[in-house]
């Protein structure tokens, strides 16, 4: 097997395992939008506008614990479906 | 879904798209991509001041990351970093202020958007000519001495200014700096991030490597500790100005967290100077959006 073909099959293997993660990712992505998000939206903008200092520090942890946790649930997933190891 | 706090109606899943490019962005060239989320939100309809402030909130999410990546690595030169937050600080508040000022007067869309446009421009040519001079290289195989002594001979002309206090940089291999000339970088990259809305490591990561002589992978690893520094910041600095709608931050975030990891991947297929020449046309593509939305006519609502 010449490298042009090992690079095509490994190509094949990221395109198959990266529609899986993104079926994964996305359903996932889709429940914490309809559930966390919604119940945030009201709680935020009220804060927003009632106690900005709180809300510039709330924003601050919250954009910095969805850092953390997504990058979490990323990585799991990326290892789940072997999107970074590109061997069969 | 309707973003109370900016006041303005967007698709999250446009949102959380334009997070997905500029991850996809990060992983594969090593860049913040605020330049091209901060057009594409505007031309959603995302008033300007939003846009700044939102923008450096998504990117704390993925700085922190990715900071804490290369600080594993060992490539964070944490002493010139912690030196360099001084002039960060001062640049992102200097920046935020002149937002602020902006926004009172009624002109932050107007100003910001030219800023914007040239900034892009630089970019944009910057890139090319660095692939170009990258692909010259490659096909006569060496180092064109005059161009190599061009950026060796800067270096050392702006090294020669040594007006104390003086301190050495051992884990990027510096005798003796000025202090000034490390505040000077993170005050210049500080203002854009407070300004623009950006990392600012586009213009950060030149002056580390050409200015201060700091080698690349460490430049690498320092851009994106100061990064996550002047993004948090700008974040809690704009916030407390009324700037940040955290539920537009948190929605691009979700897009951007996978973006970054594909990206990475990718580079193992796609990889050299003519994806970098690629890459130039990126920032254009930023300048038409928002002349569009500057003339009135962009996307937004």
């Amino acid at each position: 097997m010449t490298r042009t073909d090992n690079k095509l099959s490994d190509l094949q293997v990221f395109l198959r395992n990266f529609v899986i993660e993104l079926i994964l990712y996305g359903t996932l992505v889709v429940g914490y939008f309809l559930v966390v998000l919604r119940l945030l939206n009201d709680y935020l903008t009220n804060l927003s506008r009632t106690n900005l200092t709180l809300y510039a520090f709330l924003a601050l942890f919250l954009i910095v614990a969805q850092g953390v946790l997504l990058d979490g649930l990323t990585s799991f997933l990326l290892s789940k479906v072997k999107l970074d190891r590109l061997k069969k | 879904m309707e973003f109370l706090v900016a006041g303005v109606t967007v698709n999250p899943l446009l949102l959380a798209g334009i997070g997905f490019l500029v991850g996809i962005m990060g992983g594969f060239f090593g860049v913040g991509g605020g330049f091209i989320a901060g057009p594409l939100m505007f031309w959603l309809g995302v008033p300007m001041n939003f846009v700044v402030g939102t923008d450096l909130a998504h990117m704390t999410g993925k700085s922190i990351v990715a900071a804490k990546r290369h600080r594993v690595l060992g490539h964070v030169d944490i002493k010139l970093g912690l030196i360099m937050i001084l002039g960060t600080i001062v640049g992102v508040e200097s920046g935020a202020r002149i937002i602020e000022f902006l926004e009172a007067s009624g002109k932050v869309d107007t100003v910001i958007g030219i800023a914007y446009v040239v900034i892009l421009l630089i970019i944009s040519t910057f890139t090319a000519w660095e692939s170009l001079r990258a692909l010259r290289m490659i096909r006569t195989e060496h180092l064109d001495v005059k161009e190599a002594l061009g950026f060796r001979g800067m270096t050392r002309h702006i090294q020669k200014f040594r007006v104390p206090p003086m301190i050495s940089l051992p884990a990027s291999g510096i005798g003796s700096i000025s202090v000034w000339l490390i505040v000077g970088v993170g005050f210049i990259t500080g203002l854009l991030a407070g300004l623009l809305g950006v990392g600012g490591g586009f213009v950060r990561m030149p002056m580390l490597i050409y200015v201060l002589g700091i080698p690349t992978h460490v430049a690498i690893g320092t851009d994106l500790f100061e990064i996550m520094i002047s993004a948090g910041y700008g974040t809690l600095t704009h916030a407390l100005k009324g700037n940040v709608d955290v539920m537009m931050a948190l929605v691009m975030h979700t897009g951007a967290a996978l973006g970054a990891q594909i990206g990475a991947v990718l580079t193992r297929f796609f990889a050299g100077p003519r994806i970098r020449l690629l890459f130039s046309v990126l920032p254009l593509l930023g300048v038409v959006m928002v002349l569009f939305q500057l003339v009135g006519l962009g996307g937004g609502h």
